[in-house]
């Protein structure tokens, strides 16, 4: 049976310079690599952790009309003016193709690309958690 | 220093029985314990998880007064009706007093009952992850 594996969590920022500011300083985390551009989802992230382990990606969306900017947008109210806060969970997987089947087999609907070594668990499946499920290496 | 590791995350749901179903059907999960009452936030909770790794915690508001309802109802949209979805994200500690003074010397806001050993960090604190931080080893969990 594959079982799943916490990986990290994403969550999603207003201002990134100031979000790694407040990790760095608050709760002692580092920046692990480069900051970098993810092209399909148009935003961008900086890992951050504990030496180097990562515990979170802090992403900001690069444009207005990107996924990440329209779930912010929808979650602003006037306690939290920007949206901010968790986008989705990461999990490792030991084995992707059966636990996407399984998901489909009882109801649950997934995305993935073809032969993609990675697939989300469309949140209606999951009681509203956005999951990113990650083969194992 | 104080650093963090992930313990759990709470996700709150509508209908406590049919989502342990799903998360047994879709995931593959298991219930690691029996269905229990937290008097304190007012919710009901069955851990979910694969032998005796505890991966989350199902919870649902057991009273209309409950601060789980009210961020349910606050978050209910077309797409989500219930306003289902992550609670929070319990982290465990080495150092709780210590992590809890470098959050507040840096502009955070901590709710802790003196000398407990957990502590909530306050949403505005941690750009909008509600964080609840216990002690490695305590009775808190």
């Amino acid at each position: 049976m594959p079982e799943l594996t916490f990986r990290y969590y994403t969550v999603a920022v207003h201002d990134l310079d100031a979000a790694i500011a407040d990790h760095e300083a608050r709760f002692g985390m580092q920046q692990i690599g480069e900051r970098a551009h993810n092209a399909t989802g148009n935003f961008d992230g900086q890992s951050m952790g504990y030496g180097d382990k990562v515990m979170l990606r802090l992403i900001t969306p690069s444009a207005p009309d990107t996924p990440i900017a329209k779930l912010m947008l929808e979650r602003v109210n006037p306690f939290n003016p920007h949206g901010e806060g968790m986008y989705l969970m990461a999990y490792d997987c030991d084995d992707l193709e059966a636990f996407c089947a399984q998901v489909i087999a009882n109801g649950g609907r997934v995305n993935r690309a073809p032969n993609s070594t990675s697939a989300w668990v469309h949140p209606t499946a999951s009681n509203f958690v956005l999951m990113e499920i990650i083969q194992a290496k | 220093m104080a650093t963090l590791t992930i313990h759990h995350y709470n996700t709150a749901v509508h209908d406590l029985d049919a989502a342990v179903a799903d998360y047994e059907s879709r995931f593959g999960m298991e219930q690691l314990g029996p269905r229990q009452l937290n008097p304190v936030g007012k919710f009901d909770y069955i851990s979910m998880g694969y032998g005796d790794s505890l991966i989350t915690r199902l919870i649902t508001p057991s009273s209309e007064d409950s601060p789980i309802a009210k961020v349910m109802k606050d978050r209910a949209s077309t797409s989500n009706p219930h306003g289902e979805g992550m609670y929070l994200i319990c982290y465990e500690t080495d150092d709780i007093d210590a992590f809890c003074a470098r959050v507040e010397a840096n502009g955070g806001r901590v709710n802790r009952v003196p000398g407990r050993s957990n502590a909530w960090i306050h949403p505005t604190s941690t750009h909008f992850v509600f964080m609840e931080v216990v002690e490695r080893g305590s009775s808190h969990m």
